[in-house]
């Protein structure tokens, strides 16, 4: 209205000062910075990863690169059965975001015979453009796919160095296989998920260090462990007591079906069921996993109804599968024996 | 005497659920019928676990089929069904039951509730014909959006977007106008292969897949395979846990007249086993007599009322998941009544809404944006000078009558007069 409008430039144009201003950017251009040490060198890449990679979850680095177990069920499963299988990894730190399929653990196999990569010429090159070094990183890695689940299931058999016993009755293994998941994973989840005694584990564990992100990041992960444990059970809310009679039907019947044997289904060696026991059973019974103490924890609830949940106490309470453990872990981590396991 | 709340009959079936069915099959095998009763009450707020199955024994309410049956054995109610089997067959047939859940059930789920065409056709009538008449509307929509978050994992979302295509009741595009019309538009596409069939048939192999994937386990897991009466442990007719809750979920598969029936075609071609398992199991249920059924007490009006508001409220877009998050929350620390955190939850939607209805008021009281506004001025020329006093009046009178020039428009008359304002100017 005030002025005329023929003699102004378009709505979308940007005024001048802003224009001017925008000019002086980027105000300095940094020299980039050199990749943190633990990131995987693209240029060396034949030599640096001559062994596979398993992405799991881990504490720390130091953890992670003695080979101890993982944290979590999942990735301690595939961890065991790779050292079952005799294929030697090198464990590496990460979270679910890391992962193409969004859930840990994932291998990547090691980079063989040449991966043609075109910046191993000039390393001056590289620093003094940033963009050529994201396109060799590029380049190495569709070189070779990262395997999730059954993939890696087959890798290890393919490269596996001692005989993993293969026949297994596939029907009854699925059987089982669904007993863990349907009855024990849900008890589990519930123990460091929701059960308000171990919130302190699961923020050493899972929970970024930052105090802001803590609390979304809680709620969001308590929120998925419900959902998951109501989609599993098939009932509209979560009571602890049938969980944890459900776990407890379902270790007896492990128990049962080990009853004397050394390995379940009575199989000369161990198998992928026995890791997939093993890493719960592992977890449950580790004193140094950090779990609260079940006496300690029903000190400190102030209300009463809240009952503490023993897992750890029914599980010990089936010997074979204790020693079934135990031999598990003196056969995968020889070289841990010595020490305080 | 037991009580046994349970959704009500459909399919030829006594039970809608397969849970239900399950314990049903259970009891009726492990007590005479003059020891239990059966209720369709179709409510599953009638236990304090908010499900049904559930079993109202001497002020205990235990829900669900698996602390049904343990609740029976400890309570040594009945005949224990599993008593016969070995302690390796007990622990198959948990492995089982497990199994059953965790594959069988998201199957059942794929068939009845997440294909559109065999909810429109077949399951969403059946829940019609239990449930009265608000809750028509709301309930069965809210059971069907749980069993297709359970059968998520499956990724089988596509057989819900099915509307038949000769149906009629969606026309697009073409099939919208009239036929004397159609005659005249030359046919631009031809349907290709693909839009032709029904989501079920354009993902048959993994539907076919999955279905084979569980039912061929099931089948290898059947043990005692007798002619006339197949069962999971012994070849004659005992009857044991695990048998009721296969027969829960695999008559589920077999007897609905669904449309597109993938899962039943796959029982009678592929397992003809678990496909008479399931009449033979029918067959020594009918044997026994007749079910106990018995009236549900009629719900009181203000019960009634308050399931209608509930699943009123859980559809509320937004809003729905909280609640239904807070009523978990709830039901699972056992809290009745108002106390602190209900109170504080009550107060805080109260503030929001008055905050929310207080800012609508306000936004509906401002002036239309762009319009032009008028303001009111007084008019005070005339008593410029008599405001200063005795001084000011003579001086009025002095200078005569003075009438300045009005500027804006005049409709105020002698008192003031109405000044537009350019609202883009300011």
């Amino acid at each position: 209205m005030a002025g005329p409008p023929s003699s102004r430039p378009g709505w979308f144009a940007v005024p001048a000062p802003v224009r001017e201003l925008f000019k002086l950017f980027p105000l300095a251009t940094l020299p980039p910075e050199s990749l943190p040490e633990r990131s995987p060198e693209p240029s060396l890449s034949s030599s640096s990863r001559a062994r596979p990679r398993l992405y799991v979850f881990a504490r720390t680095w130091e953890d992670a690169s003695n080979g101890r177990p993982s944290f979590n069920p999942q990735c301690l499963k595939w961890q065991t059965f790779l050292r079952i299988a005799g294929v030697d990894v090198d464990l590496v730190p990460s979270n679910n975001h890391a992962s193409p399929s969004g859930a840990l653990p994932f291998l990547l196999p090691p980079t063989t015979t040449a991966t043609t990569t075109p910046t191993s010429s000039s390393p001056e090159k590289e620093s003094a453009k940033p963009a050529p070094a994201s396109k060799t990183t590029a380049t190495t890695t569709t070189s070779t796919i990262p395997l999730t689940g059954a993939k890696i299931h087959r890798y290890a058999q393919d490269h596996a160095t001692t005989a993993t016993s293969p026949d297994a009755p596939p029907s009854r293994t699925e059987a089982y296989e669904a007993l863990l998941s349907q009855s024990l994973r849900p008890a589990w989840l519930y123990a460091l998920y929701l059960h308000p005694s171990n919130t302190p584990l699961l923020k050493t564990l899972y929970l970024p260090a930052s105090p802001i992100l803590h609390l979304p990041a809680l709620h969001a992960l308590r929120d998925a462990a419900a959902s998951e444990i109501l989609k599993t059970t098939r009932s509209p809310s979560i009571s602890p007591p049938q969980l944890l009679a459900d776990a407890t039907d379902a270790l007896r019947a492990l128990s049962t079906l080990l009853a004397g044997d050394e390995w379940f289904f009575g199989r000369p060696d161990p198998g992928l069921f026995d890791a997939e026991v093993f890493a719960y059973t592992w977890l449950i019974l580790d004193e140094e996993f950090g779990w609260a103490a079940a006496a300690k924890a029903a000190e400190e609830e102030e209300e009463e109804e809240e009952e503490s949940f023993a897992l750890a106490e029914g599980l010990a309470g089936f010997d074979n599968l204790v020693s079934h453990r135990r031999r598990l872990y003196e056969r995968c981590w020889p070289e841990a024996v010595g020490q305080a396991h | 005497m037991l009580h046994l709340h349970v959704w009500g009959p459909a399919f030829g079936l006594p039970s809608i659920d397969a849970e239900c069915l399950a314990i049903i099959a259970y009891l009726h095998n492990a007590l005479p019928s003059s020891e239990w009763r059966l209720i369709p009450s179709n409510d599953p707020a009638v236990s304090p676990l908010n499900l049904l199955p559930a079993l109202h024994h001497k002020d205990n309410w235990v829900s669900g089929f698996q602390p049904i049956v343990r609740y029976l054995s400890s309570a040594a109610i009945g005949k224990d069904l599993d008593e016969p089997l070995s302690s390796i067959q007990r622990a198959d047939s948990v492995a089982c039951s497990a199994y059953l859940r965790a594959r069988a059930g998201p199957l059942v789920d794929l068939s009845l509730y997440v294909s559109a065409a065999n909810w429109v056709a077949t399951t969403r009538p059946a829940y019609s014909s239990l449930l009265s008449f608000p809750l028509t509307w709301t309930v069965p929509t809210l059971i069907r959006a749980e069993a297709i978050a359970r059968a998520e994992h499956l990724g089988l979302a596509e057989l819900d977007s099915d509307f038949d295509p000769n149906g009629g009741l969606h026309l697009t595009g073409r099939d919208a106008l009239p036929e004397t019309f159609r005659r005249h538009i030359p046919l631009m596409t031809k349907k290709t292969v693909r839009e032709e069939m029904t989501p079920e048939q354009a993902t048959a192999i993994r539907l076919f897949g999955l279905a084979e994937d569980c039912l061929k386990v099931l089948d290898d897991l059947m043990l005692g395979k007798s002619e006339d009466g197949p069962r999971f442990f012994f070849g004659d007719a005992a009857v044991s846990s695990l048998d009721c809750l296969a027969f829960g979920y695999l008559a589920l598969m077999q007897k609905p007249p669904v449309p597109r029936s993938f899962l039943r075609d796959w029982l009678e071609s592929k397992t003809p086993g678990l496909h008479k398992f399931v009449d033979s199991m029918l067959a020594a249920m009918a044997v026994r007599g007749d079910l106990p059924w018995a009236d549900p007490a009629p719900t009181p009006a203000v019960r009634f009322g308050g399931r209608v508001l509930d699943s009123v409220m859980r559809h509320v877009p937004g809003v729905g998941g909280h609640y239904a998050a807070e009523m978990r929350y709830r039901a699972e620390r056992h809290k009745k009544g108002v106390d602190q955190r209900a109170a504080m939850l009550i107060v805080g939607a109260a503030l929001v809404g008055l905050a929310t209805g207080y800012g609508v008021q306000y936004y509906r009281a401002l002036q239309p944006f762009g319009a032009s506004s008028q303001t009111w001025e007084p008019r005070r020329a005339r008593t410029r000078l008599s405001d200063f006093g005795q001084l000011g009046t003579m001086l009025s009178s002095a200078m005569g009558p003075y009438q300045p020039v009005p500027s804006g428009i005049d409709v105020g008359g002698e008192h003031g007069k109405l000044v537009e304002v350019d609202s883009e100017i300011d």
